[in-house]
């Protein structure tokens, strides 16, 4: 079990370019993600749509509990912590829609998409659709996992991963075309 | 598609995209003529780009960034800090905001009750985050109660007063305190424009102070200058005595101030010991580094470290830096007082001064002129402390030069030869290399000595067995790495070897439980599709299945070799986060908050345990399963009755997470991580403590209970500092560390042949055998050996041995005790001779004869030299088995011709010893020692003549032939190996020294090969040199006492030693070859990725 110093230390190795360390990070993040989301599942203490600013943010006071200074080491736990909600959330959303009706890929029609809240549909489509802008764009994908599942800005989604704020946006409207027409089921 | 198709569509799209929506349709269309599959594609693209409002136009929810903005850390405190002016605290009447901070606020108060205006301060703490911290409210307000007395009795004319305390209606604990009206000590020391004597003495008043509170057992915590003020009457008062603790048990103060700036002034005046985590290590010296720190920035005018740059940077300063001295800032302060501030501020509370008292005494000397009591640091602390900030990622100039000049030795050595050829200056950069590493070892750096000697090892300049070879054969000795294994994935902790040590169960974050092969680190298998936490996976007893804890709840069983789900059990609703084996083939599992104990096959059902509070990190059953604990994230380790479920006992109230668990076979002792670094050792009859053991330096992550080969029990910690630590459990004793992975432990373990710890960091697992040094094999002796050597066929080691009586001792391999021969002399035999066509052994004695013993056989042996009293020294057969030559006490070299005549030659005056001859291997030469002169004599067999070498500045004392015979070696008190050349045409001509071994030179071997020389003598300490490149390749320390022999193998595998310890040491030179092989590949996988 990770101890919030180790988290912290962690993250100072993986802002000095520690490849193990980033390795390391995001087994901690996830498992602890987890092993949270899984308790407020269970204690219905949210109901049906997870709530993940509040997991996060109990996932972050666990895990460091410190405010660290070096943005490096920052932007480094942003990544793995956005590549990390995104697993498991999409893990949970598959885990109920197996549940529900026993797997198979469901497509959802594009006027459909604008429906709130998110659905576990719409996770799990994107999930498979980002997995397939992974084999065309790698970049594109860190783009929508800090903008979809880490709430950043442009701007600062420019910051983390050391592009410009124009090269940001341009990706982020080719990347959202192209998760909405994959996930919308559109031929191509 | 392929990505190019991809960017060809992208850059469509975008230029679409500037395009007016209208025309965007024929734009595209328009681009792709010839390409009608681009346009479809585009098309599509922009349709979907042209949906407005969808899902992935608003963040998931909330996302990660506002938390790590908005963590525990930013406390609201300065926006509600002036909401409680006006209000009544008790007596008091809250008149303003004095200053707001992270640990909280202080007030201006008035008594309202007063008629005399008293004004106080009033420091408001900030609420307590977490209510579920340990201990209840109500109790932790009862220890404020008393501790607070105790500050409240600190009563000293520069300590402020602690007047009352108690806690708000929102359980925000407040203190009372006398007001201080002035200015920090250190704005009070620019102002007056205080000289160096004044700002002395000011700072003596505090000392004074702290010295008070800690004779009582309080400590500051936080000195620092804003915590000083200095009255307008000049009197120095320091507040806050005391209260870092009270305000916050669990000291997580430091570590959670946001670096805007505001907080930073904690940081700046943190000891070493408050940043590396090491807690416990707190005690009375800490406040000594601060008031160290405090007295650098009265001195210097600034701070002791830079607080620029990134936190890290700022931390690694802190940790590793050697301040400047504070004069290099102001040149009128004496170099005493330098050395005084230095000392207050060493990395080791261990080098500080160890009380205030001395600390004042010091500064108080240096002031008035005395010598101070406090050393400047020695070289090798300075060599230490630059060596370990060299691993830091600050090497500062004033680092590189002590390096230099450590060194620099090394590099005069080879200045001479290096002229101006590149490969002799690679060669030199080269030992210089090997000997910094050394240097590393030596001072405990061991990753970076084994880094940096498998670079050399590898490097293309390296030849087989050469001086980088020895320096990793000598770190394995100290530090026996058996091998390092890559493994295939990255393991969580609390994993499992088969019983036969082959495999490893273990869990990894993706696939859940793994089966991992011990031998090349590959995956052999993985359990059911089910997600589990990295401690939710346990191996049944018998070893033949694994059970996997799944996060919804259910506990599944695994055949361990084909992976077959046997059995499925669903226990509770909860994620399971630990699995461990209980008795009868039960399991133990957690939740977060509650324990089951099921057994997958009996049909029972689960027994379960609800409501434990605290957040379960861990948990384990007694040896007998009638009582289960649970380490808790808030500090505790409770046990519950396994039956009933009651809670029997909380141990321990560490203010951290308590989260690793294991319990002694007999169940009566428990031990549990505890204060972060440090581990409690709890005796389960009485409940109590019963030792701690703090020797990790980072923090504990699992904690296990294991046997050793003997059946002794040892506990074994795997630590954040990059070690794994082994204890025995009955004493507590630490037997040893082990470090050499470069990345915190995630685990660590005794493999089950009880010989060897593997521990795991990162994707890396590492085997060490629990002994270092398993290449000496010692034998008793009765008293001082003054020989020992193989026959020629190796197959047995002779020696002479003193004891009750002179006898000679045959230790056939393997045989469990000698054949011992009587020799019959009467006084210690010094050298023998073996002379197997006629199965004798020859002896000299210092009882002045020479003996002959059958070999192997019954003594006493027969007196074939009588000098009548003149003791012998030194004895040799020449090679044709036709003369002994004999050395003794007058200068005289007696040559007896077996059968015949004794021919007598004086080499030296009566007063010189002769302490070494030897034949060369053709017999044309009898090589001599002659104390006295100091001299190497070469005594021509055939004409008698004599050639004579002045070989040493002090007394000579050995010297042996190659096997080649083209060199003779020499040694003695002077500490130097000479070699020198018995080539016709240059015999005698000097060829190298050696120079390095630290005590005199009793003995000397050449390695059959001729490539090595060891060398023995005084001090006990063995070195071996490269014949060639005259580097010591390698010291053993096995003996205690003077060594006076030693002798190779034939075979040169082995060196067998003796001396004065009474112990006959045969060192295998082959052990640590296993080793180096071990961790071969791993090593060349490092390089080649570099």
């Amino acid at each position: 079990m990770p101890s919030p110093e180790e988290v912290t230390q962690i993250l100072h190795n993986v802002a000095k370019g520690d490849s193990d360390a980033a390795a390391q990070l995001f087994p901690l993040v996830y498992d602890e993600l987890r092993r949270l989301a899984g308790s407020y599942f269970t204690n219905e203490r949210i109901d049906h749509t997870l709530q993940p600013t509040a997991l996060v943010h109990e996932a972050f006071i666990r895990l460091v509990r410190t405010e660290d200074a070096s943005w490096e080491s920052r932007a480094h736990f942003y990544r793995v912590a956005a590549l990390a909600m995104r697993r498991v959330l999409v893990n949970h959303a598959r885990d109920r829609k197996r549940a529900k009706r026993g797997g198979g890929a469901v497509r959802v029609p594009l006027e459909g998409l604008s429906e709130e809240p998110t659905r576990d549909e719409d996770l799990v489509a994107l999930d498979d659709a980002l997995e397939r802008l992974a084999d065309l764009d790698e970049r594109k994908v860190h783009v929508v996992q800090l903008r979809y599942f880490g709430g950043f800005t442009i701007e600062e989604t420019a910051t983390i991963l050391g592009i410009s704020p124009a090269q940001t946006k341009r990706d982020w409207t080719a990347a959202r075309a192209f998760l909405l027409r994959e996930i919308s089921g559109d031929p191509s | 598609m392929t990505p190019e198709r991809w960017a060809q569509i992208e850059d469509l799209l975008h230029r679409a995209l500037e395009q007016p929506a209208e025309a965007r349709p024929g734009y595209v269309r328009d681009a792709c003529a010839d390409d009608s599959a681009l346009g479809r594609e585009v098309c599509s693209l922009l349709d979907a780009a042209g949906v407005a409002d969808c899902f992935l136009d608003a963040p998931v929810a909330g996302g990660v960034r506002s938390v790590l903005e908005t963590g525990r850390v930013v406390e609201p405190l300065t926006e509600n800090a002036g909401a409680l002016v006006g209000e009544r605290f008790g007596p008091y009447v809250i008149l303003s905001v004095i200053a707001s901070g992270g640990m909280g606020t202080v007030y201006a108060a008035r008594r309202a009750d007063d008629a005399f205006e008293k004004r106080v301060a009033i420091k408001v703490a900030r609420p307590p985050l977490d209510e579920s911290q340990p201990g209840g409210h109500a109790e932790r307000l009862a220890r404020f109660a008393i501790e607070r007395q105790v500050l409240a009795d600190l009563d000293h004319p520069c300590i402020a007063r602690l007047l009352d305390g108690g806690a708000t209606p929102s359980g925000a604990p407040y203190f009372v305190m006398e007001f201080v009206d002035g200015v920090p000590i250190d704005a009070y020391c620019e102002r007056g424009r205080l000289g160096v004597s004044e700002r002395g003495r000011l700072f003596l008043r505090v000392c004074d102070a702290v010295r008070e509170a800690h004779q009582r057992l309080i400590l500051h915590r936080d000195i620092k200058p804003g915590n000083i003020l200095v009255r307008a009457d000049g009197t120095p008062k320091l507040l806050d005595f005391g209260l870092a603790k009270l305000m916050d048990p669990g000291h997580t103060a430091e570590f959670t101030h946001s670096v805007d700036g505001r907080f930073m002034g904690t940081i700046a005046y943190a000891a070493p010991e408050q940043l590396t985590g090491a807690h416990a290590k707190q005690d009375t010296r800490t406040d000594i580094y601060a008031l160290g720190l405090v007295l650098y920035r009265l001195l210097a005018g600034r701070h002791a470290y830079p607080m620029t740059g990134t936190m890290t940077e700022v931390l690694a300063r802190i940790t590793d830096v050697i301040p400047d001295p504070p004069s290099t800032h102001v040149h009128t302060i004496p170099a005493d007082l330098d050395t005084v501030v230095l000392k207050a501020l060493a990395k080791e509370p261990s080098r500080r001064y160890q009380s205030v008292g001395e600390f004042a005494a010091d500064v108080e000397r240096a002031l008035v002129g005395d010598a101070v009591l406090a050393r400047a640091d020695s070289r090798w602390y300075m060599l230490r402390k630059t060596v370990r900030s060299y691993r830091g990622p600050i090497a500062t100039a004033a680092a590189l030069l002590v390096l230099l000049a450590a060194f620099g030795g090394v590099m005069a050595n080879q200045a001479s030869r290096l002229a101006d050829r590149s490969a002799e200056l690679t060669r030199a950069l080269r030992s210089s290399n090997i000997a910094r590493a050394r240097a590393l070892a030596a001072t405990g750096s061991v990753t970076e000595a084994e880094k940096l000697l498998w670079r050399e090892y590898l490097s293309p300049l390296a030849r087989p067995h050469d001086e980088a070879y020895w320096a990793l054969w000598e770190l394995y000795a100290e530090r026996p790495a058996l091998r390092t294994t890559d493994l295939a994935l990255l393991p969580g902790d609390m994993a499992s070897p088969t019983p036969d040590g082959s495999r490893l169960l273990a869990c990894e974050h993706e696939r859940g439980a793994v089966l991992l092969n011990l031998q090349d680190g590959s995956l052999l298998r993985v359990y059911g599709p089910h997600t589990a936490t990295t401690r939710a996976v346990a191996l049944s007893a018998d070893a033949a299945s694994v059970v996997v804890g799944d996060d919804q709840g259910a506990l599944h069983t695994f055949r361990i070799d084909d992976g077959v789900e046997t059995a499925t059990l669903s226990i509770t609703d909860a994620p399971i986060i630990s699995v461990t084996r209980g008795p009868g083939g039960s399991y133990v599992c957690a939740t977060l908050n509650s324990i089951v104990v099921a057994n997958p096959f009996s049909g029972e059902p689960p027994r379960t345990i609800d409501g434990i509070p605290g957040d379960i990190r861990h948990a384990i059953a007694s040896p007998d399963g009638a009582r289960v604990f649970a380490a808790c994230n808030d500090g505790h380790v409770r046990a519950y009755d396994t039956a009933t479920g009651l809670l029997q006992a909380a141990y321990l109230q560490s203010p951290r997470w308590t989260s690793t668990l294991a319990i002694s076979r007999d169940g009566r002792t428990l031990v549990a991580d505890t204060d972060g670094a440090d581990v409690a050792v709890i005796d389960l009859e009485s409940g109590r403590v019963v030792r701690t053991l703090r020797n990790a330096t980072g923090w504990v992550r699992t904690l296990r209970i294991q046997p050793d080969s003997r059946g002794r029990e040892r506990i074994i910690a795997s630590s954040f500092d990059k070690s794994a630590y082994l204890w025995d459990l009955e004493t507590g004793a630490l037997l040893h560390a082990f470090p050499g992975l470069d990345v915190p432990l995630i685990d660590a373990f005794i493999l089950p042949d009880g010989e060897h710890i593997a521990a795991i960091g990162g994707r890396l697992l590492r085997e060490w055998e629990i002994e270092p040094e398993r290449c000496f094999h010692r034998r008793p002796a009765p008293g001082n050996v003054f020989y020992a050597a193989y026959t020629p066929d190796g197959s047995a080691l002779i020696t002479a041995n003193a004891g009750d009586e002179e006898t000679i001792a045959v230790w056939e391999a393997r045989a469990a005790a000698p054949t011992i021969t009587s020799t019959g002399h009467t006084n210690y035999v010094v050298a023998c001779a073996l002379d197997l066509p006629r199965g004798l052994i020859y002896s000299a004695s210092y009882d002045g004869t020479v003996r002959a013993s059958p070999f192997r056989g019954e003594g006493p042996g027969k007196v074939i030299v009588d000098t009548g009293g003149v003791a012998l020294n030194s004895l040799a057969l020449s090679p044709d088995g036709r003369t002994l030559a004999v050395g003794g006490d007058n200068g005289m070299l007696r040559l007896h011709h077996l059968g015949a005549e004794t021919e007598t030659i004086s080499i030296g005056p009566a007063s010189a010893r002769i302490p070494s001859i030897q034949y060369t291997p053709d017999g044309r030469f009898i090589a001599a020692a002659v104390t006295g002169l100091e001299q190497l004599v070469l005594i021509d067999t055939a004409s008698h003549t004599i050639r004579r070498i002045p070989a040493h500045s002090q007394t000579i004392r050995a010297l042996r032939v190659n096997p080649a015979g083209t060199i003779v070696a020499t040694a003695g008190d002077d500490r130097l190996i000479r070699l020198w050349s018995l080539k016709p045409g240059e015999a005698g001509r000097l060829l190298r020294t050696l120079r390095g071994h630290e005590q005199d030179i009793f003995t000397l071997d050449v390695s059959p090969d001729g490539t090595m020389i060891a060398s023995a003598g005084r001090a006990g300490v063995i070195k071996l040199w490269g014949t060639e490149s005259g580097a010591c390749l390698l010291t053993l320390r096995p003996h205690t006492d003077m060594v006076f022999t030693l002798a190779f193998s034939p075979d040169g595998h082995t060196l067998v030693s003796a001396g004065r310890d009474r112990s006959i040491v045969q060192t295998d030179l082959t052990y640590y070859d296993s080793h180096i092989r071990g961790n071969l590949d791993h090593e060349r996988g490092v390089l080649a990725a570099e």
